[in-house]
């Protein structure tokens, strides 16, 4: 079984370098690490406003906080077939443990996977979200996939 | 009964029954023609190492009948024979084989220079190994990745018994088999060892066991693909173990390819379904597998005229058997089939009436993908009978369960066959022990430049039964070199289909801007720009040419390439990467960049605009949006400057609202200013339209008042909606790239990539005055400085002419070739064709008159122009 959701996430690009954002990491349990210098911050489209003016104070003037909310297509999977349709998609591994943020080509697109106990996060870029979901419905046609009402994406420890 | 349809009659199907085994038994014996010279070719190996049994199936040339089970009602046909496989016109072709040496092609259709492509598609229609039907669409194949501990590739007693071993230490295994695990195995004490294990392994749950999945390959990593009849598999593990096990060692003597001609396995295994070889067979091997394949067959009711083999085998062979001890067989005699055999002995030669040759002379490791793992540096274990042919059952058990913990026994080298001195060693390509001499005499001294030549080894087996022959060929030549070595071993290492390679990728992959829906709601024709889909007109791209130069227009332009940067090094870096000056660009002004490469050469183009403290904004072209991140991030990595880079390209929309009329536009929906003198051209501001916060940047790609309105990609349907709605009491309508293209030429702009080539540098295009060579460094400075003293070989240049030549027009200057067109129009504002086109310097130095002529076969005069065509002194662009 296959459940997706269309995620209303906020997606804010913190660039800087790598101290800077170790520092910035610890206070964010929604904070993925892109590369040395960018960390991504995750959360409920509602906050991203409110993210974007924390994380431009925090980086000061040493860093970039980058509003990339609308550059992201985000769908959350549930279901017990949920590994196996990354799996289909994915080349890179499904991680042992969660939460883990993975990156590499989704279904020949660059994109990036939040695993969560229970449930992961596609992104792929905005421009290609359409391809997402078609792939998803095409090579996950014989695990029943149902696609709910989009919904606010609420990571594990997100809200605080 | 159930039967499948073998040429129009049906051939009834046993339970259990290959599509080989269930002709054979319908008495077919000519399964194909060879590729050559149309030699009848029949039953052979069984395991599907030869090509012998190639047929069409289901419409699907090259399937190997032999390890393909037969299915009700499935079509098959044999794919070559002129008219039939039966009786084959072209099988003459052998008697002509004096005229068609190995190379012929090379030697005999040089001269006259059109002998050659007149003869190559009749000499493509006689060759070959069937048709692909071009009207059955591809199969949407799709894949699966894997990420198992260990991957095992070959299902006999070594392999099945690595992969339980690690699983049961609680690894991950995915296993492969070319076919049902045990079916190569004849019927007996192995085969049924080997299907008990098959059984644990169906059943673990640890291993994924793939039956009928070939892996064609080995890759970096390591990675080893799988086709199997749902999806090619792909599987990234941690270690490789390789049991692809041995093939029975290729027969080749004097008439080895006739129907009647038998591998033992081969034989065995049809024995094994109660199915004889023939009435009468010789028989020959040299080991213990070949005395049961003896056994079997006599248990089958053939009747053994003779049997050649060892003096000691032949010591326990049953009483009453003709035998020739230290025998070899040295001949197949016969026309469509066997009729006898001849065999030396040390009594001298003798024929022997017989309608089957069995051989079962040494094993062949298949050892394809171990060489191809090595060429990857990819370490796999080799184990079983791919080590040490001839291994006993005991002792690849050994060996599977020694790899499961990591170690492998010593590779043994099989000692290669005698050398061969006639018959055919390619039985794919049908290449004889004479084209060998032939091409060695020439010349061809080794395996790799023999391989080249005669394409011994390059056919559907990949030299499963020939390489060790080659190998000997050349090691009786050349003895003790390296001329003889293996070959390289390249994937597919068994054939694969083309949709299965493609698998997965075959969809097309459109970029898709958040105005594309709209954008085929309006009516929309879309084109590829790049990765993208952008419209190339809404309807009649002269309406939307008029809107744009009299009116209003919007276009969607979001599919440019957007970047912000900032940090400490900011300026210093665009200084260092840009030909212009960027240090003295004041904030919220842009300038137009170009993009030059290490040599000095255009490759893309843009603005960078200053944000003041904030940064700088940068637009590239839409083909260069993504591929420009990795460029500026190499750049600012190998200056070490301290910067940060955010691509935008995605998250951002733009739309370009032009022409007289757009700042009428533009105050309708926005309290901020945008008079001349707070957003001149050239400037910068952050603007509210419609309640959208945007970034408006004055361009002037178009040659009109131009504002393009860069915002959230969410907000594009809105704005676009509110522009249109706003602007219908002007007349305001879209234009698409079509209309785009007559603007940007009236105005002499280029189109990177278009206009440009591979060595363009901004002197050929006219850009000098985009280059600062003051500045102390910039990308491509150095080799822009050495080419200053160089008077270039040909310019791009702007050119009028009465009508619009095609685009690619040659251009002459009287019967001289001087050039050819990139973009040309006609341009209805000005009433006479324009366009850019590359000359060469010619005796008499640039032309500035040539004649145009295009594939219509019309001449068309034309002149060159300086300046824009349009608005040359940039009136409304400045307004």
């Amino acid at each position: 079984m296959l459940e997706l959701t269309p995620a209303e996430a906020f997606v804010v690009a913190c660039l800087a370098n790598r101290e800077t954002l170790d520092g910035l990491a610890g206070r964010y349990r929604s904070a993925a690490r892109v590369a040395p210098d960018e960390l991504w911050l995750i959360g409920p489209r509602a906050g991203r406003a409110e993210a974007l003016v924390a994380a431009r104070e925090q980086l000061g003037g040493g860093g970039l906080a980058v509003d990339q909310t609308d550059g992201w297509a985000v769908w959350t999977v549930e279901g017990d077939d949920r590994l196996e349709i990354v799996r289909r998609l994915m080349f890179a591994a499904v991680p042992d443990h969660r939460p883990a943020f993975v990156q590499g080509a989704i279904t020949g697109v660059g994109g990036k996977v939040l695993y969560e106990s229970g449930r992961l996060h596609l992104f792929v870029p905005a421009p290609v979200g359409h391809h997402l979901i078609d792939r998803i419905l095409s090579v996950g046609a014989d695990l029943a996939p149902t696609i709910r009402p989009p919904a606010p994406l609420m990571p594990a420890g997100a809200g605080r | 009964m159930t039967s499948f349809d073998f040429e129009g009659r049906p051939v009834p199907i046993e339970p259990g029954d290959t599509i080989a085994s269930a002709l054979h038994r319908a008495g077919v014996r000519i399964l194909s023609r060879s590729f050559k010279y149309h030699r009848p070719r029949g039953h052979y190996c069984g395991t599907g190492d030869c090509p012998n049994c190639s047929m069409t199936v289901d419409g699907e040339p090259a399937t190997r009948t032999c390890v393909t089970p037969a299915t009700p009602n499935m079509s098959v046909s044999r794919s070559t024979g002129f008219p039939t496989a039966e009786f084959d016109l072209l099988s003459g072709l052998w008697w002509m084989r004096k005229l068609l040496p190995v190379g012929f092609y090379y030697k005999s259709m040089i001269q006259p220079k059109e002998f050659w492509p007149a003869a190559e598609p009749f000499i493509r229609r006689l060759a070959g190994l069937g048709d692909v039907d071009m009207h059955t669409p591809p199969g949407e194949r799709e894949r699966r990745y894997h990420h198992p501990d260990l991957c095992v590739v070959g299902g006999g007693i070594a392999g099945l018994t690595a992969a339980l071993t690690a699983a049961d230490g609680g690894s991950t295994v995915v296993l492969c088999d070319e076919g049902v695990l045990g079916e190569k195995i004849p019927p007996g004490t192995l085969r049924n060892q080997v299907e008990a294990l098959a059984a644990e392994v169906r059943t673990h749950p640890k291993i994924t066991a793939f039956e009928r999945g070939v892996a064609f390959g080995v890759y970096e990593g390591p990675l080893v693909p799988i086709v199997t009849t749902a999806a090619l598999q792909l599987v990234s593990c941690r270690r490789l173990i390789l049991a692809t096990g041995a093939a029975e060692r290729h027969l080749v003597f004097d008439g080895n390819d006739l129907p009647g001609v038998w591998l033992g396995r081969g034989a065995a295994l049809m024995a094994g379904r109660g199915l004889p070889v023939g009435r009468r067979a010789v028989v020959a091997f040299d080991s213990e597998e070949g005395l049961e394949h003896l056994s079997g067959l006599i248990a089958a009711g053939v009747d053994i005229a003779a049997v050649v083999a060892p003096a000691e085998m032949t010591l326990r062979l049953p009483a009453g058997l003709t035998t020739f001890p230290g025998g070899r067989l040295v001949a197949a005699k016969g026309a469509k089939k066997v009729r006898a055999a001849v065999i030396e002995s040390r009594v001298g030669l003798a024929t022997v009436a017989c309608d089957a040759i069995v051989g079962s002379l040494g094993l062949e490791p298949r050892a394809s993908l171990l060489r191809q793992a090595r060429a990857a540096s990819v370490e796999p274990l080799a184990i079983g009978d791919l080590a040490r042919p001839g291994l006993k059952a005991s002792a690849a058990e050994s060996d599977g369960r020694s790899a499961a913990r990591g170690s492998a026994p010593d590779l043994v080298t099989p000692t290669l066959p005698v050398c061969p001195s006639s018959g055919f060693v390619c039985l794919c390509e049908d290449v004889s022990a004479e084209d060998l001499d032939l091409a060695w005499d020439e010349g061809f001294g080794s395996t790799e430049l023999l391989k080249r030549y005669s394409t011994v080894t390059m056919g559907p087996c990949q030299g499963s039964l020939c390489h060790s022959h080659l190998r000997s060929f050349v090691e009786q030549r050349a003895p003790g070199t390296q001329w003889s070595g293996p070959t390289t071993s390249r994937p597919p290492a068994r054939p694969v289909r083309l949709e299965d390679v493609a698998a997965g990728a075959r969809y097309p992959l459109e970029w898709h801007t958040a105005l594309h829906d709209k954008h085929l709601a309006m009516g929309g024709v879309m084109e590829w720009a790049g990765a993208w889909k952008r419209v190339e007109r809404y309807g009649d791209p002269a309406e939307e040419y008029r809107a744009v130069r009299e009116r209003v227009s919007v276009m969607d332009v979001s599919t440019l390439g957007k970047y912000l940067v900032n940090g400490p090094d900011a300026t210093a870096f665009l200084e260092r990467l840009y030909p212009c000056r960027v240090a003295d660009l004041k904030a919220n002004r842009s300038r137009y960049v170009l993009l030059l490469n290490e040599g000095g050469y255009v490759f893309d183009d843009g603005l960078v605009a200053s944000l003041g403290p904030e940064g700088y904004y940068l637009t590239f072209t839409s083909g260069g949006a993504d591929a420009i991140e990795s460029w500026l991030r190499d750049w600012a990595e190998t200056w070490g400057h301290d910067i940060r880079i955010a691509n935008q390209t995605a998250s951002l929309g733009a739309i370009n609202l032009c022409g007289p009329q757009a700042r009428d536009l533009l105050g309708r929906l926005s309290t901020d200013s945008v008079d001349p003198k707070t957003l001149p051209y050239g400037g910068i501001q952050w603007m509210t339209v419609a309640g959208v916060r945007c970034l408006v940047l004055r361009v002037g790609f178009v040659g009109e008042l131009s504002f393009e309105l860069h915002h959230p990609r969410l907000e594009s349907e809105r704005l676009w909606d509110a522009l249109l709605e706003a602007g219908k009491d002007l007349g305001i309508r879209p234009h698409g790239l079509e209309a785009l293209r007559l603007l940007r030429l009236e105005k002499g702009h280029i189109i990177v990539g278009q206009d440009t080539d591979f060595d363009s540098t901004p002197h050929k295009l006219g850009l000098d005055w985009a280059v600062k060579m003051d500045k102390p460094a910039f990308v491509g400075r150095t080799a822009l400085s050495r080419l200053e003293s160089i008077e270039p070989n040909r310019v791009l240049r702007a050119f009028r002419f009465d009508e619009a030549p095609l685009e690619g027009a040659q251009l002459l200057m009287g019967e001289e070739r001087v050039g050819y067109l990139t973009s040309s129009r006609f341009s209805p504002v000005l009433g006479h064709g324009v366009a850019l086109g590359w000359v060469y310097r010619t005796a008499r130095g640039w032309p500035d008159a040539v004649t145009a002529v295009d594939g219509s076969g019309r001449s068309f005069p034309g002149t060159v122009v300086h300046g824009p065509f349009y608005d040359r002194e940039g009136v409304k662009l400045h307004a």
